[in-house]
């Protein structure tokens, strides 16, 4: 698999780089505008501003109603906004339940809640993942260590258009225990997309 | 249409851009939720911004409706379509 993977990510350059000759030829783009845009994206996005929504979910259940009402506006609200790259972007957070589990693919390519959750991992895009996910999405979950209950009910999130979707996990636990800070070490990206769910480490 | 509606996504195979994955295609379900509004894709690729702007739904699908007795009993697959994609059913 590494292979043939190595292989199409070779194709796939040649074809960026074709693409991004004839965009400069034809003055659609700069390498200095594409180059300024990968910048101002690595320095803003990360998983900790999907974390921070939902620590603050956690303890604030007026946020919480907030958060699963209007995503993006609970964002806003705390300083997280979505950035120009985005302006077509709807976020909505989808709330995982003593009865609900919830996780996001996008099969048709590889919509990601990018500003609240950083870069993709490689597997959010692979075929494996996207194609698997939507089949047998208990199966995927199991081999990622997240093993549901029979009458849990999973719900699938295909991100096939312009809404992008934020899991919010439960509150693990003994959370009450912990700071903030320790709160937010929990809410990994992979909670965040709903393949983990998040667990207070035994002392 | 309108949440709570039961809807069935049009079969079709247009040779330009399309954003109804094909695993709904012909497969009935349930509208959840409207996201709003976005460019129609089919168009957008063609034209860019000047593609007319169109509600999209979240559908939601059961897992037997998609994949027969060999889904689980208890799993649902949420998909974003376009209105164009989908009718009565």
């Amino acid at each position: 698999m590494s292979g043939s993977g190595h292989h199409r990510n070779g194709e796939l350059q040649a074809r960026v780089n074709a693409l991004l000759a004839l965009a400069e030829e034809r003055g659609i783009v700069t390498r200095a505008q594409i180059d300024e845009r990968i910048e101002a994206l690595g320095s803003s996005v990360s998983p900790l501003n999907g974390a921070l929504m939902v620590v603050r979910s956690w303890n604030d259940p007026a946020y919480r109603d907030r958060l699963l009402y209007d995503a993006g506006a609970a964002a806003t609200e705390l300083g997280i906004a979505g950035g120009g790259y985005s302006s077509d972007i709807h976020l909505h957070a989808v709330a995982n339940t003593a009865e609900v589990h919830n996780v996001v693919v996008c099969t048709l390519c590889s919509c990601y809640p990018l500003a609240w959750l950083g870069p993709p991992p490689a597997w959010y895009k692979s075929e494996a993942y996207r194609s698997r996910v939507v089949r047998d999405p208990r199966g995927v979950l199991a081999e990622f260590g997240t093993v549901l209950p029979d009458d849990v009910e999973v719900r699938v999130w295909d991100a096939s258009a312009e809404a992008r979707y934020l899991v919010v996990p439960r509150p693990p636990e003994g959370v009450e225990q912990l700071s903030e800070d320790e709160q937010l070490d929990l809410v990994t990206r992979d909670c965040l997309i709903g393949v983990a769910v998040p667990r207070v480490p035994v002392h | 249409m309108n949440v709570g509606d039961r809807v069935r996504v049009r079969v079709m195979n247009p040779p330009g851009h399309n954003r109804a994955p094909s695993y709904v295609r012909g497969r009935c379900g349930v509208v959840v939720r409207s996201v709003g509004d976005g460019r129609f894709p089919d168009e957008a690729a063609a034209v860019g911004s000047d593609a007319r702007q169109e509600t999209i739904w979240t559908v939601a699908f059961a897992g037997t409706e998609l994949w027969g007795p060999d889904a689980g009993p208890r799993d649902v697959v949420h998909v974003d379509l376009f209105e164009t994609y989908l009718e009565g059913a």
